[in-house]
């Protein structure tokens, strides 16, 4: 087989995987891969695009990898929700669906067939490779399917090493997710075992973490903020985390302050990627700053207008369902993030997208959460713009406050008080809005 | 001290000399996870904790660091 995979064999004994209670060593999951290649190859043909339709699990690890074997074209789908499922694969000339039912017996399920064969599957059918497809959102709303070229994707990985003593990772990112993704394929490249979690919430993540002695907690801000909210730091004992790498949407500084004081054993490690260009090995200007470098020979950054262009050997072939217009003709990839440079490293300051604009003042909404995260009593909270007829928008705020006998009226007073002298009056949030819960998506990113 | 953070490291990673004058982390010798695993290990064997503020890079960039960052963390 493929020789990432034929490496298991070096690895035999050690755990790969924990999931439901079980565990699977590298030579289980060896074996279960030349079982799944062997069930797939007499079903679907080389080049074939299927979606396999599964979160985190060792058959789908298994599938995954047997997939790849068969040199397929993966859908790799997390979600549960039909209307999702359904949105994402009407946008790729799916062949067929494999699902696994609650007894864990696979149904291999033909989609409607499309005759249409977009060109960048012709690409990998006749380079001989396997493909990833994955999604982001689009901005009219529509997921923008993305082409990997998964053969390729994976020789970049090979070059990591085997790890001769073994760590313990938690899988917490999700399988069709980039970051979770980049988790899997590290994991296996080193052969260290990793711990898929049936659900996300804050105290069973922790109590996997203590029960595993996980040592590498990949995760968000969003995730690592509500696991302090929740006390499960006291309720479980997570001494054995040395790393915690955080991604997806930028570190508050006073958050990352805050769990290093809950931490004060652990490295953080903020991590950056995106769908379009892979993630990137990078280095942390210090454990309490938000500042960082790449540190990936196969990457290369450029910032135009306060926006970070990349160029990686491991970026997309292309979408199928969208223009490129984001690739310039060179191949460089405009991120859509805003960053600050200083001394060589750099922050990330915000999405494009999330850019709100008061009467031709731009203001980011990270830089207001920033501030606001500083004021006695907040626990959380969400900036967004909001239509205003005299600026076109206008700051507004989502506040999850200690004091639930505050009424709004006097949080608001109080933000506008402590904000009066920390930022400039167009930012100052003109609405203030209590919630009940951190708001956040299924992917545990704000919610803006 | 010296002579035992080599011996650690030799079995962390035994395809590199680290009796040589070199920077680790620039040389890649180390990296993060490399690191990660090492702290463990020196913790354990010196019975220390250290801090996470000092897990950076250079601390871990030759054997004479990892020695003072060991005598900060209150290695004997």
């Amino acid at each position: 087989m493929h020789p990432f995979i034929e490496k298991f064999q070096g690895a035999q004994q050690r755990i790969a995987v924990v999931n439901r209670g079980a565990t699977y060593t590298y030579q289980d999951l060896y074996q279960e891969i030349e079982k799944q290649y062997h069930w797939l190859s007499g079903r679907v043909p080389e080049g074939a695009v299927v979606a396999l339709c599964m979160d985190y699990s060792f058959s789908a690890i298994s599938l995954f990898l047997a997939m790849m074997e068969n040199k397929n074209v993966i859908i790799p789908i997390a979600t549960t929700i039909p209307e999702e499922i359904e949105s994402r694969l009407s946008e790729v000339p799916c062949a067929y669906r494999l699902i696994q039912e609650p007894g864990g017996t696979l149904r291999l399920l033909s989609e409607t067939e499309r005759h249409d064969s977009p060109v960048l599957l012709q690409k990998l059918q006749e380079r001989g490779h396997a493909g990833l497809v994955l999604f982001s959102s689009g901005s009219t709303g529509k997921p923008k399917a993305m082409v990997h070229d998964l053969t390729q994707l994976i020789a970049h990985y090979e070059g990591k090493r085997e790890r001769k003593r073994n760590m313990t990772f938690l899988i917490f990112l999700m399988f069709d997710h980039i970051g979770g993704i980049n988790t899997l394929l590290n994991s296996l490249t080193m052969h260290i075992t990793m711990v898929l979690p049936e659900r996300r919430e804050p105290e069973y993540i922790a109590s996997l973490v203590e029960r595993y002695h996980v040592a590498v907690l990949p995760s968000s801000p969003t995730f690592l903020n509500l696991l302090l909210l929740s006390g499960a730091a006291e309720k479980y004992d997570l001494s054995s985390l040395r790393m915690i790498t955080y991604g997806t949407e930028p570190m508050p500084s006073s958050l990352l302050m805050k769990l290093k004081a809950a931490f004060p054993h652990v490295r953080f490690l903020q991590t950056f990627g995106t769908s379009e260009t892979g993630i990137i090995s990078t280095v942390s200007k210090s454990s309490t700053s938000t500042f960082l470098k790449f540190d990936d020979p196969d990457t290369e950054y450029r910032v135009v207008d306060g926006e970070l262009w990349l160029r990686t050997k491991t970026q997309v072939m292309g979408y199928l369902n969208a223009k490129a217009e984001r690739f310039t003709e060179d191949g460089w990839f405009r991120t859509g993030d805003f960053v600050e440079e200083k001394d060589g490293f750099l922050r990330i300051v915000g999405r494009n997208s999330d850019m709100i604009n008061v009467g031709g003042e731009k203001v980011m909404p990270e830089e207001v959460e920033a501030v606001l995260l500083q004021m006695p009593g907040v626990e959380d909270v969400t900036v967004y713009g909001e239509s205003n007829p005299i600026t076109g928008q206008a700051v507004a705020c989502k506040i999850k406050h200690r004091d639930a006998a505050m009424t709004p009226l006097e949080i608001k007073k109080e933000v506008r008080k402590f904000c009066k002298t920390r930022l400039a009056s167009y930012k100052i949030p003109v609405r203030v809005v209590l919630m009940e819960q951190v708001e956040y998506t299924k992917r545990f990113k704000k919610k803006r | 001290m010296e002579q035992k953070i080599r011996e650690i490291l030799a079995d962390l990673r035994p395809e590199f000399d680290f009796t040589e004058d070199v920077d680790f982390i620039e040389e890649g010798y180390l990296d993060s996870f490399d690191i990660v695993q090492l702290v463990a290990m020196l913790e354990k064997e010196y019975e220390v904790k250290i801090k996470g503020i000092d897990i950076v890079p250079e601390n871990f960039s030759s054997v004479a660091a990892m020695a003072e960052l060991l005598k900060k963390s209150g290695a004997k």
